[in-house]
């Protein structure tokens, strides 16, 4: 019994003296210190996972394509709110350059600012929606890129408004309701 | 200066001033202290013994209670106490002057906090008004005008007054396009119609396809947005 007593009191003695070191030098490391295992302490998130809520399969979503190719069609749905929204946000963050109308007249291009093309040529009419996500997304030229700014569907709704605004300044006369005509006539007819 | 060994006292009015008692017993006596010689006394008993200072004596002891009188309490507390602990010594030592708040006595900051002051506003007041060569930062070489006349606010550049007049109207002229209707181009036969009518437009057709699917690589070569 006194045996064991004694060896369970040396036990103890040498744990007491295994805490008696410096704790600020401990086996660790610094965040973004070096790391023989992994290159860095702070590890980069392992390939071919993803974190929760950042999945983005549906790349004609997220990304305005489908393969290799930009996708054609909207991948949401169209409806008035989504042109209304899409107006909201245009008007917010892509008029100060493009303009209202989206003549590239927007009060920065006026100040001296590298003008952006007009939506109204024949090259941006025939885009594919896609493509005008992608500029969004990711800038084109001098413009910034609105992936910071824009969330992915609100991205949408302003391409939706960007197609609506091209509807809008681009209809030949001949489809107008005689409504239409009556008022488009008594309208420019007053202008000039 | 007599000296008195084993002597035995009692009901005595003794004048003390320069004489040395040994071993002496002192009842019901009166000691006399007038300010002379001080008195010794070793290994003597006192019983009932009372005490007399006369002359000089009396007067130190009144020096001292017209001081507490007038204010001076703690330098007169501090001498009974150096009679009483022994270190009588300590109350020749010149007391320390009382503390002064700085805060509100100017004349009381130290020199050094002074002069540091007087070159921080000396600094300031050069600077602004342009007379001293700030840090580099501050002026470009060999001027010598102020850096208010090297950088006045006009000369930064500004919109054409035009645009400026127009600046509120820019958006209104913008906004006429969308909102009424107008030639595009009246040769081709091409119109504007309001946004509200293109809603209406797009939500019954569909958004307009483009006329051919356009290949990364087309469609940002020829951009110049």
């Amino acid at each position: 019994m006194n045996k064991i007593k004694m060896m369970l009191y040396l036990m103890l003695g040498a744990l007491l003296l295994a805490g008696c070191g410096n704790m600020e030098e401990q086996p660790r490391l610094e965040t973004y210190g070096e790391s023989p295992l992994f290159g860095v302490a702070a590890r980069d998130i392992l390939p071919e996972t993803v974190p929760v809520g950042h999945l983005r399969e549906d790349t004609a979503f997220y990304e305005g394509r489908e393969g290799d190719a930009y996708t054609t069609t909207l991948p949401v749905e169209l409806n008035e709110d989504l042109l209304v929204r899409g107006q909201r946000q245009y008007e917010a963050f892509c008029a100060p350059c493009h303009g209202y109308a989206g003549y590239g007249d927007g009060i920065i291009a006026l100040e001296g600012f590298q003008r952006p093309a007009s939506f109204h040529i024949d090259r941006l009419r025939d885009v594919p929606v896609g493509y005008i996500y992608e500029v969004i997304s990711e800038g084109f030229g001098n413009m910034y890129n609105y992936a910071a700014r824009i969330k992915p569907v609100d991205r949408w709704a302003v391409v939706a408004y960007v197609r609506a605004l091209q509807v809008s300044q681009n209809v030949p006369a001949a489809e107008l309701s005689a409504e239409a005509r009556a008022q488009l006539d008594a309208q420019s007819g007053s202008q000039d | 200066m007599a000296k008195f060994e084993n002597e035995i006292y009692n009901n005595e009015t003794l004048e003390v001033d320069g004489n040395r008692y040994e071993r002496c017993t002192f009842n019901s006596c009166r000691l006399v202290y007038q300010g002379g010689d001080l008195p010794v006394f070793v290994g003597c008993t006192f019983v009932k013994t009372g005490l007399q200072l006369q002359d000089s004596a009396a007067q130190t002891v009144k020096y001292l209670n017209n001081l507490y009188k007038a204010g001076q309490s703690a330098t007169v507390e501090r001498v009974l106490d150096g009679i009483q602990y022994g270190t009588l010594a300590r109350t020749q030592r010149p007391l320390a002057p009382p503390a002064v708040n700085t805060g509100t006595n100017f004349a009381q900051l130290g020199i050094v906090h002074a002069l540091v002051l007087g070159v921080v506003v000396l600094f300031i007041a050069a600077m602004y008004y342009g007379n001293l060569a700030g840090p580099a930062w501050a002026v470009v070489e060999g001027a010598t005008e102020p850096i208010s006349e090297q950088f006045p606010l006009d000369a930064m550049p500004s919109l054409p007054d035009v645009l400026a007049e127009s600046y509120d109207q820019l958006e209104v002229n913008q906004r006429l396009l969308i909102t009424g209707y107008s030639w595009a181009d009246e040769e081709a036969q091409v119109a504007r119609i309001p946004i509200q009518d293109a809603f209406d437009l797009v939500l019954t057709q569909g958004l307009p396809e483009p006329a051919a699917p356009d290949t990364d690589e087309e469609a940002e070569t020829d951009g110049d947005s």
